[in-house]
């Protein structure tokens, strides 16, 4: 009876810690369906968080990806009763330029398209959002082996698409080249429930809906960031100029900027010697390869023991569930990545850089990683 | 002597010979009509305020419009017998809302005095306007027709010439049910009353009396009716699977609307009036829900009903053929969601006379694959 009683109250604790600890948190959208969508356009009276104009909209949405993410103000919003990241704010965000805080804590991890409205160098000029004396994205050259068309249209810059970087790349249409993602259970891209076998699968259950891209989703897109709380990128340890795993965040990257990625001769990040000196700077390269250099010295403004930075990110060529995602050991977990200095959608930095390039000022301090921070996080003793 | 005989009981027995009944009212004509308002004394089945005062159609019972005095009732919300032959209820006047209904629903909701609530049902009732809305949503430009046309409110009674069933002049002054129901046959040869039946003619009364009028003068709906209006199916119970139900006719189009455009389909006649939500619900995607569109048969549609497609009459679809024997399965790839899918025409407990309360309806929120998620089976995991 004793026994018994034992074996009971032991399965109550199991279950009661599964309850609280075993179920994956996901991001996949939750609420009432009217938060986001509407039948017929139609509805009397109609809700102040849809949108009045320019619909009906694809998908029965009350909006546009601008519409639904964008906002006056802050990093998230409230449509109805779900929780929706704000990627572009009509007035200007705070975001500290220095490299010792780059806007961490202030904008989202991709940053915000307010900036990119102001200055053609300072983000990513979709749909409706500044302007762009660009006629194709710099280092285009390659599209075609990445998958995108050979004649970029400007014109057509958009979220998600052919001409955007969300969704489906072979799918024109933005609506159509997100469909279903929102709904898509991603408990695959979550730090405890990682799958690698998932991740990357189909849009919904790629990292931020880039297809193909593998990652671990910090779960309030950093609203808050710390060492310890923050996205985990794939990256690669590469070895030569070439186009080798395309599930990294910078493969993302390079299938519209793929000079700066890979290839021959001028093109990629190296001539035909791979290594030191660069043509330009390495991306998809592991950091520990020169742990001897001051690279070894690589760890967020103000620790001693590697801890990782989300001022100066970096990669892991592995993911896995409920990884250690700080301090970095310089064994294909210190990656750098195109992220690891630019931020996807817009700071009010030229280049869409983290932190103001002009501030990085070599030789002005003895301790450049901690004094200054920025590029200085990985060149610790430039 | 012996062949007279056998003649007199050929004749007796032709007089009592059964007649089939193939109607929808059956009944002595006392039932429903006086022939001057002046019977003594006056039956009490009757309505008091018709005792000299005659109604249209010599109906012995008195409402707000010539069909409420019959198909309304303060003890049923679904059917009653009066003589014999069974009546469908569609306006429950009873102390507190009905919890069972018919297929159509119920107008208790919207009427004044009652629900009260003009995002509940379609305003019928006399001098009972919508407090929200002057003209029918998603109107395709009807509502200017003639002052007061159907196409722009259901309370008052029209007026001008609209052409009818049958290329025949509407009557004058029709509103309410009768902006919808157009061709009233109750004593239509089509089936026995009480029981289920297919119909698809004019003569027949078309599908509940849902018939066209201007240029679908001579077309209707075509359905198979369940006999008691499905009666004890809409419970707020589980009845999925059921063997009798109505059956819809669908045609699988993505714009359209009307019988030209969309056949003698349920959807073809609710665009009559809101056709904006069928001829501009796709461009290059869908930006209205589909309607007359067909479930596909792959992601989480093809789910549809669980593992044994069960039929639901909570959500019902349409058929691309409809015949006497209704299906008990939901057939995703050739089935179709059709406006009476996610609506009941008459009045239900919810807004925008939805079949259930949509603010239950939690994405990511678990839960049974009923209501939205009947079709959307996975978005409530």
């Amino acid at each position: 009876m004793k026994r018994a009683a034992v074996v009971v109250f032991v399965g109550i604790i199991v279950v009661a810690f599964l309850m609280v600890f075993g179920s994956p948190a996901m991001a996949k959208v939750t609420g009432v369906c009217s938060n986001c969508h509407t039948m017929h356009y139609s509805q009397t009276p109609w809700p102040e968080w849809w949108n009045s104009s320019g619909g009906p909209y694809r998908a029965l949405t009350v909006n546009d990806c601008l519409g639904c993410h964008s906002a006056n103000t802050g990093v998230t919003k409230t449509l109805g009763t779900s929780t929706v990241p704000v990627v572009f704010t009509t007035t200007e965000p705070t975001y500290t330029v220095t490299g010792l805080v780059a806007g961490v804590g202030e904008v989202l991890a991709g940053g915000n398209f307010y900036w990119a409205d102001t200055s053609d160098a300072k983000g990513h000029n979709v749909s409706g959002i500044g302007t762009t004396s660009f006629t194709e994205p710099p280092g285009y050259s390659q599209a075609t082996s990445y998958g995108r068309p050979a004649t970029w249209d400007m014109s057509k810059f958009t979220c998600a698409g052919t001409y955007g970087c969300h969704g489906k790349p072979d799918v024109e249409d933005p609506f159509a080249a997100i469909s279903g993602a929102h709904h898509t259970d991603d408990s695959c891209l979550k730090l405890a429930t990682y799958d690698d076998t998932e991740a990357g699968s189909i849009v919904g259950k790629s990292y931020r809906f880039l297809l193909g891209i593998k990652g671990i989703e910090d779960s309030d897109w950093e609203k808050t960031a710390s060492s310890s709380d923050h996205n985990v990128y794939l990256g690669e340890d590469r070895t030569s100029d070439t186009i080798s795993s395309t599930h990294t965040i910078s493969y993302l990257c390079a299938e519209c900027h793929g000079d700066f990625h890979s290839g021959t001769g001028n093109l990629g990040m190296d001539d035909d010697n791979f290594g030191s000196p660069w043509l330009r700077h390495p991306t998809d390269y592991d950091m520990g390869n020169v742990q001897s250099k001051e690279y070894g010295n690589y760890g967020a403004p103000g620790t001693s023991d590697h801890s990782y930075s989300v001022i100066a990110p970096v990669g892991w060529d592995k993911l896995s569930a409920s990884m250690s995602i700080t301090p970095v050991t310089f064994s294909d977990d210190t990656i750098v990545l195109c992220v690891s200095c630019h931020r996807a959608h817009g700071t009010p930095n030229d280049d869409i850089l983290r932190w103001d390039y002009s501030l990085m000022d070599a030789g002005s301090s003895t301790d450049p990683r901690n004094e200054i921070g920025g590029c200085f996080i990985c060149h610790t003793t430039k | 002597m012996k062949r007279e005989f056998i003649f007199f009981v050929i004749f007796i027995g032709l007089i009592f010979l059964p007649s089939f009944v193939l109607a929808h009212v059956s009944g002595l004509c006392s039932n429903c009509h006086t022939m001057h308002a002046s019977q003594t004394p006056w039956p009490d089945e009757w309505s008091s305020g018709v005792e000299g005062n005659p109604q249209p159609y010599l109906l012995a019972t008195k409402g707000s419009s010539p069909c409420v005095g019959c198909h309304s009732s303060s003890t049923s919300s679904t059917y009653y017998e009066r003589g014999g032959c069974k009546v469908p209820v569609v306006l429950y006047t009873g102390d507190s809302e009905p919890t069972s209904y018919l297929a159509g629903g119920n107008f208790y909701w919207v009427k004044e005095g009652l629900g009260n609530d003009d995002t509940k049902g379609h305003n019928v009732f006399y001098n009972e306007g919508d407090d929200y809305l002057s003209a029918a949503p998603g109107d395709m430009g009807f509502a200017s027709c003639v002052s007061n046309c159907c196409h722009a409110n259901l309370h008052l009674p029209y007026e001008g010439t609209v052409m009818g069933p049958g290329n025949i002049p509407l009557p004058k002054g029709l509103y309410g049910c009768q902006g919808c129901h157009l061709n009233v046959k109750h004593h239509a040869k089509d089936h026995p009353n009480g029981e289920s039946g297919y119909v698809n003619s004019a003569e027949q009364g078309w599908y509940r009396f849902l018939a066209g009028h201007m240029s679908g003068a001579v077309h209707g709906v075509e359905g198979y009716e369940h006999g008691l209006w499905e009666a004890g199916l809409h419970d707020g119970g589980n009845h999925q699977g059921a063997t009798d139900h109505n059956e819809y006719l669908g045609v699988q189009k993505t714009g359209g609307y009307g019988f030209g455009g969309l056949g003698h389909t349920t959807t073809a006649f609710c665009t009559g009036c809101h056709g904006v939500f069928h001829d501009y619900q796709y461009d290059n995607g869908w930006i209205r829900h589909p309607s007359d569109a067909v479930i596909p048969n792959e992601r989480e549609y093809q789910y549809v009903g669980g593992d044994s497609h069960l039929y639901d009459p909570l959500s019902p679809v349409a058929k691309p053929t409809v015949d006497t024997t209704p299906d008990t399965t939901v057939n995703p790839g050739t089935d179709m969601v059709m406006c009476l899918s996610c609506h009941r025409p008459h009045g239900s407990p919810y807004p925008d006379l939805l079949r259930w309360d949509y603010t239950e309806q939690i994405a990511g929120g678990g839960g049974d694959d009923k209501g939205c998620f009947y079709c959307h089976t996975q978005k409530n995991d």
